[in-house]
């Protein structure tokens, strides 16, 4: 049993429970093999890319960018593929999007952490502080808190239904957080979004090439991570349900 | 300028720690699911 990669589903629900998600017609089933090994290094290759085209570029403000834009962008897409996932496992109970769904919040964590550290190291060199109460701000911090909210109301409820059912709907309704994330530049004055727009080399093509690299290398490493997860996850099922399975033909 | 390039040598290595300890964690996780899979004799597609 492994509780390194947050709580495991094993230790999450009681034998019964985790016998009644696997009973005939409702098996959770492998989950497809992805080229994992081909994912890890398609991203590598694309992030070091980006660095290497990127950073040689002449405003240092643009350095960081490269990196916080697509985090910030990857963590909006990744809450609004695990919002669609959410809905479909409210809508037709797939246990599958579900089990998707969960696997995703741990990796939007890591991206929106990504987000806002570089947003404060953006903001310190160039106004001095590491953290300003903006619009775009606390919306990317609020995303943070949805991803982990989703992952606590998950672990928190024993039953595995009732618990996907719970996450999908609080991925929902945080998803009215997005708009404000991603218009905050264009409603408040947002000082990243100044400083980038003002820097006397800022945004240049070079830099907005290097940034498409980088987020092309951390959608291949979302897609890996996720993927990965996720079979795992599924695995552990199957584990449980078997080793259940066999604890009942054996019981006097 | 140097300070504001230490800044940013300091978000890309902060990156890439991050996203290489998540992928250690998910190997060592995927390691351990995948020899109770074999144990358990119950291997399906790729293990």
């Amino acid at each position: 049993m492994s509780f390194r990669e947050g709580r495991s589903p094993i230790s999450q629900h009681s034998p019964a429970v985790a016998y009644r998600l696997h009973k005939p017609g409702m098996t959770l089933t492998a989950f497809p093999p992805l080229p994992h090994a081909t994912l890890a290094w398609a991203s590598a290759a694309f992030i070091a890319t980006g660095l290497a085209v990127g950073l040689p570029a002449a405003d240092a403000a643009a350095r960081i960018a490269i990196l916080h834009a697509p985090a910030a962008w990857l963590s909006s897409g990744l809450y609004v593929a695990m919002a669609l996932l959410g809905a479909c496992a409210l809508a037709w109970r797939h246990r599958a999007a579900a089990l998707l769904a969960n696997a995703i919040a741990p990796t939007g964590i890591v991206f929106t952490l990504v987000a806002l550290w570089t947003q404060a190291l953006l903001r310190k060199p160039v106004h001095g502080l590491w953290w300003v109460w903006d619009a775009e701000a606390v919306s990317q911090l609020m995303l943070m808190f949805l991803f982990g909210g989703v992952l606590a109301l998950r672990a928190m409820i024993d039953d595995p239904r009732r618990a996907d059912r719970a996450a999908a709907l609080l991925a929902l309704v945080g998803a009215g957080n997005l708009p404000v994330l991603y218009f905050s530049v264009y409603w408040w004055h947002v000082l990243s979004h100044e400083a980038a727009a003002s820097s006397a080399s800022g945004w240049t093509a070079r830099t907005a090439g290097a940034a498409a690299l980088v987020l092309a290398g951390f959608i291949a490493y979302a897609v890996f991570a996720v993927s990965k997860r996720a079979r795992c996850t599924a695995d552990e099922y199957r584990v449980l349900a078997h080793s259940t399975i066999e604890f009942q033909e054996v019981k006097p | 300028m140097i300070a504001i390039d230490m800044y940013a040598w300091g978000a890309v290595a902060a990156t890439l720690v991050v996203l290489a300890a998540e992928s250690v964690l998910l190997a060592i996780r995927d390691r351990d699911v995948a020899r109770r899979v074999r144990e358990l004799h119950i291997a399906g597609d790729g293990r």
